[in-house]
């Protein structure tokens, strides 16, 4: 008994030199008590003050930038504690009550209420540990299990542990685990909710704590977005054939593949950690329940997870209204943006499918308009290219739908050509974003923008390239234009053969124009004046 | 062998980082000699660290050794910074080292002495003059067809709280952004600067407000100048920022990389830095869609801008070259070596699927 007060005195003295940063000091006393505590590191005296000790032996050893022997200390706490829950299990002595007297020692529940707490923080240390050793799945899974027992034993600010889950959710999303990934994130709604409302009170405070929650509530928002739109984005990537098209044959298959799935999930149910007590795994699952989590294979289920989506894209701009948070407002409309165009790729019908990439235009173009390219020059960037990319888009569309027809008629025709010379617009007015003050196009790409750049160079080409006239004169230049934007594209790669690698596709296509169309062009000039 | 680590770089490119020496107090060198010193500044962009077993070699865009002047450090860091705020770049300074390193004295000059005349005055002070003599010189030039309208404000960033130094009544502000002018603190007073006595005279009161070496301080002066063409009007704004960094010893930074655990600690209610482990790990994600709820710090958020873009930013890290200060010296370079990295990451969302046929 002696020797475990004495391991306890040691205990706190260890904890007040690390505290104060004398970590060598602090170290001679932590180091002394598992001598004293060894033989009986498992009895309920000393489990305690045992794992606590090991949990400040880690964040000293960490302090020290050593994280392997911090690892070795979590570790071992943790296997003690598994251990003991193990062979004992009963709520053991916090090390506090060894100087209690008899009638003040604490009762079982607060006891194991600390125990347990003790041991959640050696997870979330392990966590850190995990992190900085860049065993990021580890880290991750023990971030995971920290949030599940800060939830068991009620450790928890309902805003905080549902904007963690939010957060742990994007994790999952990165790694394409979209069960873990909606699991969290309808956890963090549930509990979230349980925030419940601040009674609304005159007082300034009061307004900034409901300002506050308004904020989080559209960040997790903003989380399920990102949720509805991955999904959708991996589910094209599957079904996608070699020029980006929905591929049947791949659909019929993945189709398959899922019915074998699903009956053999009834026999072995979801294996993964799952938070919360009955009563909130009840609402959990419900929420769970409103989106799914598999890969959408056809229109209706794609259509189903984009609602899903775009409620929560109003949802979170109730918030992120665009007075005040412009760039979070735009990365909203964005992401709608986004799921607009992921949509698309699973509608069959063009005209539809043209009228979804209107709707991003619709979006995009009034905001890109009013923003003000001095301070917001990367969004402003990333709206004109995307901008030049719909309206292509739209072209492609408009002149497929025009060769199923007999003839292309003057409506059609004026179409194509309006809608490749908005996409050229925004794509020169992206390249003009590159010129520095004195609008000198730079010599050389800086590395950030060099593909983009050369993208918009090349669609630009194939944009004139496109163009429809019957006017011999107007055509000829239109192919010397498009014949100049080639021409940069080969010329810049020879010049910097580094860039080669970032746009080999559209470097080899435009080798391939640069040698055609000359000879077109001399065609073109033979017919126009054939005397010469 | 020398670690070949920056190829040329492009104008304008990254942002330039700049190591300041400071001498060691009157006195240290010597008692300490030359064995008390824990660096030596090779060349005018080397610096070798005496740490063991190897020394260490870091190069920056420019490195001042202990007898570099007040003057030179100007010319050399601010002064093109300053000029292409007048051609319309945002510009920003940072000072950044560890508390005694020097910060304060290179962008403000020493303490008790009138700065404005004193010929160790420092950056911030003769950005003022230079900026000045700048726009008087257009003004001349261009004649009556060009007016410029300075404004400035100050304010500083305690404890993630933002509090205003023109105003020392007015409570914690917020940032927000405006579609048309960028970023901005709320609320913050701005004060209509007519000349360089006017600016540092703004200057020295709201330094007097400062609560703490432990906040970050932000200067900021906005430059309009408007130009009249036939009819046409031209009008151009830039931004110079000021900034005085908090002491960078033992920092919750965004940005530094220590190795600590967060605690939970004592306040067992919740752990409240396990968000900050969680984003870590989001973070290292693979340029997949995703949102991560917790914002950056306010500093950053404020000089966005700066960080890249449309902006002309420099980094002064002032060390200290006694042997004491090995730890933290070591920490600032590795931070300045990482600072000349940074920049805008992939800016343009940009897929190709389908439109290569």
């Amino acid at each position: 008994l002696v020797a475990v007060r004495r391991a306890v005195l040691e205990y706190e003295l260890g904890v007040n030199h690390t505290d104060t940063e004398e970590l060598s000091a602090g170290e001679g006393h932590l180091q002394r008590r598992p001598q004293l505590l060894e033989p009986h590191r498992l009895s309920p005296d000393c489990v305690s003050l045992y794992i606590q000790a090991q949990n400040n032996l880690g964040i000293l050893w960490s302090e020290r930038d050593e994280i392997k022997t911090a690892q070795t200390y979590l570790e071992s706490a943790e296997a003690l504690y598994n251990q003991y829950m193990k062979e004992d299990g009963n709520p053991p002595l916090d090390p506090s009550e060894h100087f209690m007297a008899e009638e003040e020692k604490l009762t079982d529940q607060e006891r194991s209420k600390r125990f347990e707490k003790a041991y959640t923080h050696t997870l979330y240390y392990l966590a850190q540990v995990y992190q900085h050793l860049e065993m990021i799945e580890k880290a991750a899974q023990y971030c995971h299990t920290t949030l599940k027992r800060q939830l068991e034993y009620c450790g928890y600010y309902p805003v905080e542990w549902a904007l963690n889950a939010a957060t742990l959710s994007q994790y999952y999303l990165s790694k394409q685990c979209f069960m873990e990934s909606r699991h969290c994130l309808a956890a963090a709604s549930v509990i979230f909710s349980q925030a419940g409302q601040v009674p609304s009170a005159e007082d300034n405070e009061a307004e900034q704590d409901q300002q506050d929650l308004r904020q989080r509530k559209a960040e997790i928002a903003r989380c399920w977005i990102k949720y509805c739109l991955n999904l959708l984005q991996s589910a094209r990537k599957l079904l996608e054939d070699n020029i980006g098209e929905l591929d049947p044959d791949r659909q019929l298959e993945l189709k398959a593949q899922r019915k074998k799935e699903e009956d053999e999930k009834e026999k072995g149910r979801k294996k993964a950690v799952l938070f919360g007590t009955s009563d909130i795994s009840d609402s959990v699952l419900a929420m769970e329940e409103k989106v799914s989590s598999v890969y959408p294979l056809d229109f209706q289920e794609a259509r189903e997870i984009f609602l899903v989506g775009q409620n929560y894209v109003q949802e979170a701009k109730e918030f992120f209204q665009v007075d005040g948070y412009v760039t979070d407002h735009i990365e909203i409309v964005q992401d709608h943006s986004a799921l607009f165009k992921v949509l698309a790729f699973f509608e069959e019908d063009y005209e539809r499918r043209c009228k979804m990439h209107k709707r991003r235009i619709d979006m995009l173009e009034p905001i890109y308009a009013d923003l003000n390219p001095h301070y917001y020059l990367l969004i402003s960037r990333q709206l004109q290219f995307e901008l030049a990319d719909t309206y292509y888009e739209m072209m492609d569309l408009k002149v497929a739908i025009g060769n199923r027809l007999e003839e292309l008629d003057s409506h059609t025709i004026k179409k194509i050509n309006s809608l490749a010379q908005l996409a050229i617009k925004y794509y020169e007015l992206f390249l003009d974003s590159l010129r520095n003050p004195d609008k000198v196009f730079p010599e050389q790409l800086e590395e950030d923008v060099l593909r983009p750049a050369m993208v918009a160079k090349f669609h630009i080409a194939r944009l004139y390239g496109k163009l429809i006239t019957s006017d011999s004169k107007k055509q000829l230049e239109n192919m010397q234009t498009s014949l100049e934007y080639y021409t940069f594209l080969v010329d810049y790669c020879e010049k910097y053969p580094d860039a080669v690698r970032a746009v080999e596709t559209e470097l080899e296509l435009s080798k391939e124009m640069v040698g055609l169309l000359p000879t077109r062009m001399e065609r073109l000039r033979a017919k126009l004046c054939p005397f010469i | 062998a020398l670690p070949l680590l920056n190829s040329p770089s492009i104008e304008g490119d990254a942002i330039k980082v700049y190591v300041r020496v400071r001498p060691p107090s009157e006195g240290t060198v010597l008692t300490d000699g030359d064995q008390g010193l824990c660096l030596s500044v090779l060349s005018s962009n080397t610096i070798r660290l005496h740490s063991k077993p190897e020394p260490k070699i870091f190069t920056f865009d420019y490195v001042a050794n202990m007898e570099t002047t007040q003057e030179s450090v100007f010319s050399s860091v601010a002064k093109t910074i300053v000029e292409s705020c007048m051609n319309g770049y945002n510009g920003t300074i940072f000072a950044y080292g560890q508390t005694g390193s020097g910060k304060t004295f290179t962008m403000m000059g020493p303490s008790d002495s009138d700065n404005f005349t004193h010929s160790l005055r420092g950056v911030i002070p003769r950005s003022f003059e230079y900026l000045f003599f700048l726009i008087e010189r257009e003004k001349e030039k261009a004649g009556s067809g060009k007016s410029f309208l300075c404004k400035c404000s100050f304010i500083e960033i305690y404890n993630e709280q933002i509090f205003d130094l023109l105003d020392s009544a007015s409570a914690g502000l917020f940032l927000r952004e405006h579609i048309k002018k960028g970023v901005f603190v709320d609320g913050a007073v701005e004060q209509v600067l007519s000349s360089a006595a006017e600016a540092y005279q703004v200057l020295t009161m709201g330094w007097r407000n400062r609560q703490s070496s432990r906040s970050h301080a932000v200067f900021t002066i906005t430059v309009e100048s408007m130009e009249k063409n036939n009819e046409i009007v031209n009008i151009r704004s830039s931004l110079l920022n000021l900034v005085d960094l908090a002491g960078s010893e033992r920092q919750k930074d965004t940005h530094t990389e220590g190795l600590r655990l967060k605690e939970a600690g004592n306040i067992n209610r919740s752990l409240s830095c396990l968000g900050q482990v969680i984003t870590a790990l989001v973070d290292v994600g693979n340029g997949k869609q995703r949102h991560i709820c917790y914002r950056d710090s306010k500093l950053t958020f404020l000089l966005r801008d700066s960080l890249g873009g449309n902006a002309k930013t420099c980094i002064i890290a002032n060390v200290h070259p006694g042997s004491r200060c090995f730890g933290e010296t070591l920490s600032t370079l590795n931070f300045a070596q990482r600072a000349k990295l940074i920049k805008n990451k992939a800016v343009v969302n940009e897929d190709t699927q389908g439109n290569v046929s």
